[in-house]
C-alpha cells in the first residue's frame, strides 16, 4: 500500500471528512438530547408542583402559616396593619430595598413584596445557604429580639434577620428569602481549550495515539467477521452511558424497584429511550461478543502469539455474563426473580457449603431487598470496573502481537526493508477508522429498529412476564433465562441428578464456559484460519455451531415441551440437550486429535483479498 | 466416516421432532386476534372511558397519570370531567380507594395492578379473556372462564354481554377441528349490547390497555423513523468517505 493520493482526492477526502463529521456530530447532539431530558423534572415532580390551593380564612391577621410546596416550605403570613406600616422603617435596615435582585416574579408589588398588600407569601428558605430561618413576627420585645426589633424572620445560623418582607437586615451575608417562582434560570459552562504540545510534555497523548492508531498497523484483509471488535466497545460505551442516567432514576428497593422502572418508562423525559437502549444493548452485548468469539473460532484468533489476547477476552465475557445477570434482577420483575432464585440456588448443590454459600450470596434466605441491594452494586460498579480494566487489558495485548486476519498468517513477517512497516499492513488510522464508522452506521441501523420497533424482540430481549411484578409466592409455571444464558441452561437441565444432587449439572454448566479459555492449547493445528483448515476441522466447528444453537433453543422452552419418547419416561428435549452437550464437549476434548491429523492446504506467504 | 453418520442421525431425530413440536403448540388455548387500532383516537377515548368506568374501582393502574391521557388528545379540563371519580388532581395516578387488606378480604386476592397487564398477557389474551366468561355453579362466584380456567374475577361485564354457557362437548361436532373442537360458549341470556357492540367495548377497552401498558409506544414509532432517516444520510456519508480513504489500498 502507498499513501499516494491526488491533490483533489486529498480535497474530496477533507470535504467527505467534514460532512460526516458534522452529520455524525449533529447525531451525536440529537442522541445527547433524551440523556439531558431525562433529568429535567419528570411528570411526578410536575405533578407533585402542580399549583397548591390553600385555605387562607381561617389565617388571623398576625398569624402565619406552613405549606409545603415542592418540597419547600412555603410561609403566608396574614399582615396586620401594624406589620404593614412598619414596612418603610424596615428599609433603611435591609441591605436591597429597592428589590434591585429580583427574586420576585414580576407580577408581585416592589414595595410590600406581595401581591395583596395584606398576604405575604415566602419560601420559607434563605437563599443564601438553604437553611430555613425562624419565624419573629411579633414587633418589639415580645420577640425576644430587643425593642428595636420590626418584626420578621430571624436566622439562627448568622444570629441575624430578616426584615418582615423577608429581606435581609443589616450585613451582606444573607440573601433575600425567595418569592414562589416557578422558574430559575441555569447555566452549564464548559470550556476546551488543547494545546498538544503542552500536553505531550505532561502526557504521552500524540506518542499514545500513535501506538494505538495511527501507526498500528492492522492487516488489510479484514473482513465482515472484523466489525464486531469495535462495535462491542461501542456497545460497552452504550450501557455504560444509558447505565448511569438509568441510576440516576432507579431505586435498588425490593417495594419500589419495579415501580421505578415504570416510573422511567412513563414520568421520567425520554426515559423510555434511555430504557430500552440499555435493555437492547444488553441482548445486543451478546450479540456482538458471540460474534466476535466465531471470528476467533474460524480464524484462529486465540492461537499462538494470542494466547492472551484470548484469555482476557474470556474473562471479558465472564464479566459480562456475571453483568447481565446482576443487571437481569434490577427491574424485579417475576422472571427477574426467579431468574435469580435459580441461580443463586445452583450455589446451594456445592457439596458440604452449599446451603450457606447460597445464603451467603442472597443475603437472606431466599431473593429479597438485600440481594437486589447487593446486586445493584455489583452491577453498577464492581463488575463495569473490571471490565473497563479487562478491555484495556485485552487491547493491550492485542496491539503488542497485532492482529490476526482471515489468512491466519503473521503479517510482521513481511515487512518493508526501510520502514519496517508490514507489507500488508495498514494504519488503523484512518483506514480502519473509517471503514468501523460505517459498521457502526448498519449496526446502529439495527440497534434503532429494535429500540424503535420491537423492543421487546417478541419476548426474546424483554420477557413477556418481566412485567408482572416479583412474587415470591408464586413462581412462574416456565422459568428460562435471557436468550444469551440458554445454551448453558440446556446443558445444566440435560445432566441428570446424581446422589440426589445437581452438583454435577452446575458442573457441566460451569465447564461449558470455562473450557474455551483452553482453545489455544487443544488446537494442534498447523494453520491458524478455517480457510486452510482440512475438513475434520470444519465439520466440527459446524457441528459446535449446531450444538449451540439448538442448546440455545432447547434452554428457552420447558423440559417437555417435545413430549416424550413413546413408551418411556424420557423427555424428547432432555435428550437431545445431552445429544448436543456431548457434541459441544467433544469439539473441544477432540481437538488435539482432529486438528493434529486434519489434511491442511498450505497457507500463503501473504495476505490475500 | 462416523462424522458423517452422527450428521444423517442427527438429521433423523430433528424430522422425528418436527411433528412433535406443532401437536404440543395446539395443546393451548385458541386466541382470537384483538382487532385494535393504536392510532385511533376515538377508540382509545372509548376505551378509557370504559376502562375507568369498569375496572377502575377494584384494579388500579397506579404507574399511570390523568394527564397522560392528554395523549388522546383529550384536555385536562375534559379528563376532569369526565375521567376522573376517584381523585381530583389531574396530575395523580389512577390509584383505588380499596386497600390491599379490604380486597384480600372480599376477593381471597388484591385484584392485579393493570397499568402494564397488556405488556405481560398480550392484546389477543386480554381480548379473549374478556369475552369467553360462562356461568359455572361449581365456582364461588358463579363465574368461570375459557381464557383464564378458575379465574378469580367474577364476569363484571355480565350486564353488557349477557350470560353465556359452555356447552357440553359433543364429539363430531361441526368445529373446524374436526372431533376435537374448541369449547364452544352459547349466549343463554341477552345482554344490553348485542354479540357484535359487546365484541367492539371490549376491542376498545383492550385498545386502551395496550396504550396505557406503554403510552410512549407512537412516539417511539415516530422518532424511530426519523432516527432511520439520519442514519441512512450518515451512511452515504460514511461510506463515501470510507471508499475514498480506501483508494490507498491496493
Amino acid at each position: 500500500m502507498a499513501n499516494s493520493s491526488s491533490p483533489s482526492g486529498s480535497k474530496r477526502r477533507f470535504l467527505l471528512t467534514v460532512a460526516t463529521a458534522a452529520v455524525g456530530g449533529a447525531g451525536a447532539v440529537a442522541v445527547a438530547v433524551p440523556f439531558v431530558r431525562s433529568m429535567t423534572p419528570s411528570a411526578r415532580a410536575k405533578a407533585a408542583g402542580a399549583p397548591v390551593e390553600v385555605d387562607i380564612s381561617k389565617v388571623e391577621p398576625g398569624m402565619m402559616i406552613t405549606v409545603e410546596w415542592r418540597g419547600q416550605p412555603v410561609w403566608i403570613v396574614h399582615r396586620t396593619p401594624e406589620m404593614l406600616a412598619n414596612i418603610p422603617k424596615m428599609n433603611e435596615l435591609v441591605a436591597d430595598p429597592e428589590s434591585s435582585q429580583p427574586l420576585q416574579p414580576a407580577y408581585v408589588d416592589k414595595e410590600n413584596r406581595a401581591i395583596k398588600p395584606d398576604y405575604l407569601v415566602l419560601v420559607g428558605i434563605c437563599s443564601h445557604l438553604g437553611c430555613s430561618p425562624t419565624e419573629k413576627l411579633k414587633i418589639g420585645a415580645d420577640s425576644g429580639l430587643g425593642d428595636e426589633w420590626l418584626g420578621g424572620f430571624y436566622c439562627p445560623c448568622h444570629a441575624e434577620g430578616h426584615a418582615g418582607t423577608g429581606e435581609p437586615q443589616g450585613a451582606a451575608v444573607h440573601l433575600p428569602l425567595r418569592l414562589p417562582h416557578s422558574h430559575r434560570p441555569g447555566q452549564v459552562m464548559s470550556k476546551i481549550a488543547a494545546l498538544t504540545q503542552w500536553i505531550d510534555d505532561r502526557f504521552p497523548l500524540t506518542s499514545n495515539w500513535k501506538a494505538h492508531l495511527s501507526e498500528y498497523y492492522a492487516p488489510k484483509n479484514f473482513n465482515f467477521w472484523y466489525y464486531f471488535g469495535s462495535l462491542a466497545m461501542l456497545v460497552l460505551v452504550i450501557q455504560i452511558l444509558s447505565g448511569i442516567f438509568l441510576t440516576m432514576h432507579y431505586k435498588p428497593d425490593a417495594s419500589q424497584a419495579f415501580a421505578s422502572v415504570e416510573y422511567i418508562m412513563r414520568d421520567v423525559p425520554s426515559g423510555w429511550l434511555v430504557r430500552y437502549i440499555h435493555s437492547t444493548g444488553a441482548s445486543m452485548f451478546f450479540v456482538v461478543v458471540y460474534l466476535h468469539m466465531m471470528r476467533g473460532l474460524l480464524y484462529g484468533s486465540f492461537r499462538k502469539p494470542r494466547e492472551l489476547v484470548w484469555i482476557f477476552g474470556m474473562l471479558i465475557y465472564l464479566c459480562l455474563m456475571a453483568e447481565a445477570f446482576f443487571g437481569y434482577l434490577l427491574p424485579w420483575g417475576q422472571m427477574s426473580y426467579w431468574g435469580a432464585q435459580v441461580i443463586v440456588n445452583l450455589f446451594s448443590a456445592v457439596p458440604f457449603i452449599g446451603e450457606d454459600l447460597s445464603v451467603w450470596i442472597r443475603g437472606d434466605y431466599v431473593v429479597s431487598d438485600a440481594t437486589l441491594n447487593r446486586f445493584f452494586a455489583f452491577h453498577v460498579i464492581a463488575i463495569p470496573l473490571v471490565l473497563l480494566g479487562l478491555v484495556t487489558a485485552h487491547i493491550l495485548a492485542l496491539h503488542e502481537v497485532g492482529s490476526n486476519n482471515p489468512d491466519g498468517i503473521e503479517i510482521k513477517k513481511k515487512k518493508d526493508p526501510k520502514t519496517g512497516i508490514p507489507l500488508d499492513g495498514i494504519a488503523f488510522h484512518p483506514y480502519y477508522t473509517v471503514k468501523d464508522i460505517v459498521g457502526v452506521v448498519v449496526f446502529l441501523m439495527v440497534f434503532s429498529i429494535i429500540i424503535f420497533f420491537m423492543p421487546e424482540v417478541g419476548g426474546y430481549f424483554l420477557e413477556y412476564n418481566n412485567f408482572i411484578p416479583a412474587d415470591p409466592l408464586k413462581t412462574p409455571a416456565h422459568i428460562a433465562p435471557v436468550w444469551y444464558f440458554t445454551p448453558y441452561y440446556a446443558m445444566l437441565r440435560a445432566v441428570p441428578a446424581m446422589l440426589g444432587s445437581q452438583f454435577p449439572g452446575v458442573i457441566v454448566m460451569g465447564l461449558g464456559v470455562m473450557v474455551f479459555f483452553l482453545l489455544p492449547w487443544l488446537d494442534r493445528g498447523k494453520v491458524k484460519s478455517i480457510r486452510y483448515r482440512g475438513p475434520k476441522y470444519k465439520i466440527w466447528l459446524t457441528l459446535f455451531v449446531i450444538s449451540f444453537v439448538i442448546l440455545a433453543w432447547l434452554g428457552m422452552n420447558p423440559t417437555d415441551f417435545l413430549g416424550k419418547f413413546p413408551g418411556s419416561t424420557l423427555e424428547m428435549a432432555t435428550f437431545l440437550a445431552r445429544v448436543f452437550t456431548v457434541v459441544y464437549f467433544a469439539f473441544f476434548i477432540l481437538m488435539p486429535w482432529y486438528t493434529a491429523t486434519d489434511k491442511e492446504k498450505p497457507e500463503p506467504e501473504r495476505v490475500t483479498g | 466416516m462416523t462424522i458423517m453418520r452422527s450428521v444423517r442421525r442427527l438429521a433423523a431425530v430433528l424430522v422425528l421432532v418436527a411433528p412433535t413440536a406443532a401437536f404440543a403448540a395446539g395443546g393451548h388455548v385458541v386466541l382470537d386476534t384483538a382487532p385494535i387500532d393504536q392510532h385511533d383516537v376515538a377508540s382509545l377515548q372509548r376505551g378509557a372511558r370504559n376502562f375507568v368506568s369498569y375496572c377502575l374501582n377494584c384494579h388500579s393502574a397506579q404507574y399511570m397519570r390523568y394527564n397522560r391521557l392528554a395523549d388522546l388528545g383529550l384536555t385536562d379540563q375534559q379528563i376532569k370531567d369526565n375521567l376522573m371519580f376517584a381523585s381530583d388532581k389531574v396530575g395523580d395516578p389512577m390509584t383505588i380507594a380499596m386497600k390491599a387488606k379490604d380486597a384480600n378480604k372480599w376477593f381471597g386476592a388484591q385484584p392485579p395492578d393493570l397499568s402494564v397487564i397488556a405488556r405481560s398477557r398480550g392484546a389477543d389474551w386480554l381480548y379473549t379473556y374478556l369475552r369467553t366468561y360462562y356461568r359455572d355453579e361449581s365456582r364461588p362466584t358463579g363465574w368461570n372462564n375459557i381464557a383464564f380456567p378458575d379465574v378469580g374475577m367474577p364476569h363484571v361485564l355480565w350486564e353488557l354481554q349477557g350470560l353465556q354457557d359452555l356447552e357440553e362437548e359433543k364429539h363430531g361436532a361441526e368445529g373446524e377441528h374436526g372431533g376435537h373442537a374448541a369449547p364452544k360458549l352459547t349466549l343463554a341470556q341477552a345482554g344490553a349490547m348485542t354479540p357484535k357492540q359487546y365484541d367492539a367495548f371490549v376491542a376498545d377497552l383492550v385498545n386502551y390497555l395496550v396504550y396505557m401498558g406503554e403510552p410512549a409506544r407512537l412516539q417511539r414509532t415516530q422518532i424511530g423513523i426519523l432516527t432511520l432517516l439520519f442514519l441512512g444520510v450518515l451512511f452515504v456519508f460514511a461510506y463515501l468517505l470510507k471508499k475514498e480513504y480506501w483508494k490507498d489500498v491496493h
